[in-house]
């Protein structure tokens, strides 16, 4: 009995780990733009990150970074801290197209004869100026992923999108923010007013 | 007076006289009799003969085995002309010199010999005076080369196919004639060159029908030889060949180049008309010397040497000055495109071959130690022992990732677009083209 709940357990945890393996396999690499929706304030700066999940063996990128060039302007971008994970890198920040709306061939590879990176993480951070009130679509197009024997890693790439309020209204589309000591102070003082209104002597009518 | 380089004993071609019969045989040795006459004067008065006894004569020659001293006595009667020459009052005899109707040259015609070479051949013979001449002061006259042939294709070696077909009516005789035969040689200089040849009876006249009808018998027969051993051994009787087919099986040899190869062979035939010619099969001799100092021992010295007369060879694999050069084993250059240095030295020393030169050298695709060409190719194949040289990445660097970057995202036609960071071709230089150059880097590299 105690064999066969042994052998049981055996077979289950194989199962678990061959189900993981195959999982690993026909896992597809994701490329993601990170938060995948967001509200800034017109005139203000912000960043987008793209990030990437379920890669193996990743020794450079490229993509192409797509954006809506009236609402916002693309400022910089920095490498992320993925790819280097591996060792010393080769980063090529893109071009910036602020009239057609597009970051142009952002690259990342790895030098010399080593394996990639696996996992995930953050591949670009770009940043962005919000130029004024409306929407913008972030969309990575034109990626391609490659593996440490320069072959092309499959991949799927998912958008986001940035929304943009007028400057009199900051963070219109967020949810007020409350400081939780503020808010505490706050109602302290009003119960103690009602407090101190409750307990004051009424006087009579003259 | 006609006097046979090759050997001692020689047709003669007299007007009136008649055509002597070669032994084959010296002493100790092998010896070739060729004589290359062709009896451009030859006078019909030597017929009819009696072709039975001439074969009689013929066979008796082939069978007596010969002493220096048996020589002129044998080989006199041999070419006796015992009926039906009426100018040929006397047996032949000859000198140590060449043949001479001694006292029996009834004639005042004098003798000649000539080649009918045609035009339009490598191959255009032509006998330096005294080369056939019969006298010790005559041979010294004859110092190689006897037959002095021109290249005139230019291409480096001397062509003898087609042989002349021109040659006609030749070796017509009432005994035997010789016909040399050239020695092969190789053409490329290759030590040890395998080389194929066949022997055709080839022209016209070929083995007139009523010379074997008779049964008389012509063959070809000889020897290639060392000097010590026969290597090939010739013998066929033209009677049973159809003109045009090779007499003798295609033969293989190897040759041995800076070493002596003698040749012996020839045409016999009788009475009548044997016309032929040795035709080696397309095989271009390069040199072909007829040594004046072997006639004294009666023989005919023919050596091949494909490179340069008189040099000195050695066998690298042997040491051997000089002397039978061994024939290599060819094999396979293995192909090591690709491998790492260590790997591509592994197969090549597997192979048979040695490692020759290792050339370093930049490459913005080829990772460093990885060999980017080799030299022999790989669909060679050469001597065993052969060197293969290499040239071996040194990898990339930073300087042609700066070019790619700076040509980043391009495409032919635009104004960044470079060939040079394209290091695909693909028309576009993209992270492929990045990565390729970055994995081609040598290790530690860092580049900003």
């Amino acid at each position: 009995m105690l064999k066969s709940l042994k052998s049981h357990k055996i077979a289950t945890v194989s199962l678990i780990a061959f189900g993981a393996v195959g999982s690993l396999a026909n896992a597809q690499a994701v490329l993601s733009v990170d938060p995948s929706g967001q509200s800034v304030t017109a005139g203000s700066d912000f960043t987008v990150d793209v990030d990437i999940s379920n890669v193996t063996n990743l020794y450079g990128y490229q993509f192409d970074l797509t954006f809506n060039p009236s609402v916002l302007e693309a400022v910089s971008s920095s490498e992320g801290s993925f790819l280097s994970q591996g060792g010393a890198t080769f980063f090529i920040p893109g071009t910036n197209d602020n009239v057609a709306g597009t970051v142009f061939a952002t690259a990342d590879t790895l030098l010399t004869a080593i394996n990639g990176v696996s996992g995930s993480g953050q591949l670009v951070a770009f940043t962005f100026d919000a130029l004024e009130a409306g929407t913008s679509s972030m969309s990575i197009v034109n990626e391609t992923l490659l593996d440490s024997n320069l072959n092309v890693i499959s991949d799927t790439a998912t958008g986001g999108s940035v929304t943009v309020g007028s400057g009199s209204v900051p963070g219109a589309t967020k949810a007020p923010e409350i400081d939780p000591a503020s808010a505490a102070t706050a109602l302290v003082l009003l119960l103690a007013g009602v407090a101190v209104m409750r307990g004051r002597p009424r006087f009579p009518p003259i | 007076m006609f006097w046979n380089p090759i050997g001692r004993y020689f047709s003669g071609g007299r007007r009136g006289a008649i055509s002597l019969y070669p032994s084959i045989f010296d002493v100790g040795e092998i010896i070739g009799r060729v004589d290359v006459m062709r009896l451009t004067t030859f006078s019909l008065r030597v017929f009819p003969v009696n072709r039975r006894i001439s074969v009689l004569l013929y066979a008796v020659c082939l069978a007596v085995p010969l002493d220096a001293s048996a020589q002129t006595a044998f080989c006199g009667a041999a070419i006796k002309s015992t009926t039906g020459d009426p100018s040929c009052s006397a047996n032949a005899s000859y000198s140590n010199n060449g043949i001479q109707a001694a006292g029996a040259d009834t004639d005042s015609g004098a003798e000649s010999f000539s080649f009918a070479y045609s035009a339009g051949y490598d191959a255009q013979a032509s006998v330096t005076p005294g080369a056939l001449q019969g006298s010790a002061s005559a041979a010294a006259t004859s110092t190689p080369p006897d037959y002095a042939y021109t290249d005139a294709d230019g291409d480096g070696a001397i062509l003898l196919n087609p042989v002349p077909t021109t040659l006609t009516s030749f070796g017509i005789g009432w005994s035997a004639v010789w016909q040399p035969i050239f020695l092969v040689g190789s053409t490329t200089g290759a030590l040890g060159s395998v080389v194929q040849f066949t022997i055709t009876a080839q022209g016209s006249g070929s083995i007139s029908s009523d010379v074997c009808a008779t049964g008389n018998d012509a063959f070809l027969s000889g020897y290639i030889y060392n000097g010590a051993a026969a290597l090939i051994s010739l013998s066929q009787d033209l009677c049973s060949t159809v003109n045009n087919t090779p007499l003798v099986a295609k033969q293989t040899l190897t040759t041995t180049v800076g070493s002596t190869l003698y040749l012996a062979a020839g045409f016999a035939g009788h009475a009548g008309a044997l016309a032929g010619f040795p035709n080696f099969d397309n095989y271009d001799v390069t040199t072909f010397i007829q040594d004046a100092s072997a006639t004294s021992s009666g023989k005919m010295l023919v050596y091949i040497d494909p490179v340069t007369p008189g040099a000195t060879y050695t066998d690298t694999q042997t040491g051997a000055v000089n002397g039978y050069l061994t024939p290599p084993n060819y094999v396979p250059v293995p192909p090591v495109v690709g491998e790492s240095q260590s790997s591509a030295s592994a197969a090549i020393v597997s192979a048979g071959l040695i490692i020759g030169t290792v050339t370093q050298q930049p490459s913005m695709t080829a990772i460093a130690g990885q060999v980017i060409s080799q030299n022999p190719a790989a669909t060679a194949t050469v001597a065993d022992g052969s060197a293969v040289n290499l040239v071996v990445s040194s990898g990339s660097t930073c300087t042609d990732l700066q070019l790619v970057k700076a040509a980043f995202g391009s495409k032919v036609g635009q104004p960044a677009y470079n060939p040079m960071a394209d290091v695909n071709s693909d028309g576009v230089v993209n992270i492929i083209d990045l990565s390729t150059v970055a994995h081609a880097l040598p290790a530690g590299t860092v580049c900003n």
